[in-house]
C-alpha cells in the first residue's frame, strides 16, 4: 500500500514537472515571438518613415522646380525688357565711347 | 480504516503537488506575458522615435533640396540678366567701332589725327615719326607735319611704313625706343574696361 502511494505521488510530481516544463517552453516562445514582432514593428516604422521622406523630398523638388521655372521666366522677361530699353540708348552709349577714344 | 486514511493523505499530497504546479505555471506565464508586454511597449516607443527622427531629417533634407533648386534658379536668372546686359554692352562697343570707322570720312578727322599725334609726342619726348594708314598719308602732308612739329616743338616726320587700321596713327620715337599706338582700335581697347561701368550706366539707368 505504501509503495502504491509513493508511486502515485511520483506520478503526480512527474505530471507537475511536465506542466512546468511546458509552461517554460511556452513562455520562452512567447517572449521570442514578441522580440521578433518588436524587430518587425521597428523595421516597418522605419520603412514607412523612409517612404514618407521620399514623398516629402519629391514634393519639395516639384515645388522647387515650379518656383525655379517662375524665377527663370520672370528673369528672362526682365532681361528682354532691359535689353529692349537699353537698345534705345545704344547710340548714346556709342557716342560716349567714341568721344573717349577720340579724347574729346 | 487505516488504508482509507492513507489514501486520503496521498490524495491531499497529490492535490497539493498539482496546485503548486498550476501556481508555478501561472507565475511563469504571467512573467512571460509581462516581459512580452514590456518588449512590445519598448518597441512601440522606439519605432515612434525612429520614425520621428527619420521624418525630421527628411524634412530638413526636403527643405534643403527645395532651397538648392531655387538657389540654382536664382543664379541662372542672375546670369541670364548679366548675359543680356553684356550682350548690349558689346553691341555698344561694336557700334562705337563702326562709328569710329565713319569718323575717318568726316571733316574733323585731320584735326583728330593732329590731336592724337600731339598727345603721343608729349609722352614720347623728342623727334618722332608717324605710321599712318595708306589712305591717311595725303592728310599728313608737308604743311600738316610742319604745323604739328611747330606745336609739338619736336620734328614730326612721316614714316615710309603704313599701318592697317580703322583710323588713327602709331607714333614712334625717332630713336625707336618708345612707341605710342594711337590707332582707334587700340584706344578703344584701352578705354573699354574703364568705360564699361559708364556705358552700363547710360544703357541701364
Amino acid at each position: 500500500m505504501v509503495i502504491e502511494a509513493i508511486a502515485e505521488i511520483q506520478k503526480a510530481e512527474q505530471r507537475a514537472e511536465e506542466m512546468i516544463r511546458k509552461a517554460e517552453e511556452d513562455a520562452k516562445k512567447l517572449v521570442e515571438e514578441e522580440r521578433e514582432n518588436a524587430k518587425k514593428l521597428i523595421k516597418d516604422a522605419e520603412a514607412e518613415a523612409r517612404k514618407e521622406v521620399k514623398r516629402m523630398i519629391e514634393a519639395a523638388r516639384k515645388e522647387g522646380e515650379k518656383e525655379a521655372e517662375r524665377i527663370i521666366a520672370e528673369s528672362e522677361k526682365k532681361a528682354e525688357e532691359e535689353k529692349k530699353k537699353a537698345k534705345k540708348r545704344l547710340d548714346k552709349a556709342a557716342e560716349l565711347i567714341v568721344a573717349r577714344v577720340l579724347g574729346e | 480504516m487505516a488504508v482509507a486514511l492513507q489514501k486520503e493523505k496521498v490524495g491531499k499530497i497529490i492535490a497539493r503537488i498539482e496546485e503548486d504546479a498550476r501556481a508555478e505555471v501561472e507565475r511563469i506565464l504571467s512573467e512571460a506575458k509581462a516581459q512580452a508586454e514590456e518588449i512590445r511597449s519598448e518597441a512601440e516607443a522606439k519605432a515612434k522615435t525612429e520614425k520621428a527622427e527619420i521624418i525630421s531629417r527628411g524634412k530638413r533634407e526636403a527643405e534643403q533640396e527645395r532651397a538648392r533648386i531655387i538657389a540654382n534658379a536664382k543664379l541662372r536668372a542672375r546670369k541670364a540678366l548679366l548675359d543680356a546686359k553684356e550682350e548690349v554692352i558689346k553691341e555698344a562697343f561694336s557700334r562705337a567701332e563702326k562709328a569710329l570707322e565713319e569718323v575717318t570720312k568726316e571733316e574733323r578727322y585731320p584735326g583728330i589725327l593732329k590731336k592724337l599725334i600731339l598727345e603721343a609726342t608729349e609722352s614720347i619726348g623728342g623727334d618722332v615719326e608717324i605710321l599712318a594708314r595708306k589712305e591717311d598719308r595725303k592728310i599728313l602732308n608737308r604743311s600738316f607735319l610742319a604745323e604739328v612739329s611747330r606745336e609739338a616743338k619736336v620734328k614730326v616726320a612721316l614714316a615710309k611704313d603704313t599701318i592697317s587700321s580703322i583710323g588713327g596713327v602709331v607714333v614712334r620715337g625717332k630713336d625707336g625706343r618708345a612707341e605710342v599706338d594711337n590707332t582707334f582700335e587700340t584706344r578703344l581697347e584701352r578705354v573699354s574696361s574703364e568705360l564699361r561701368s559708364s556705358v552700363a550706366k547710360v544703357l541701364f539707368k
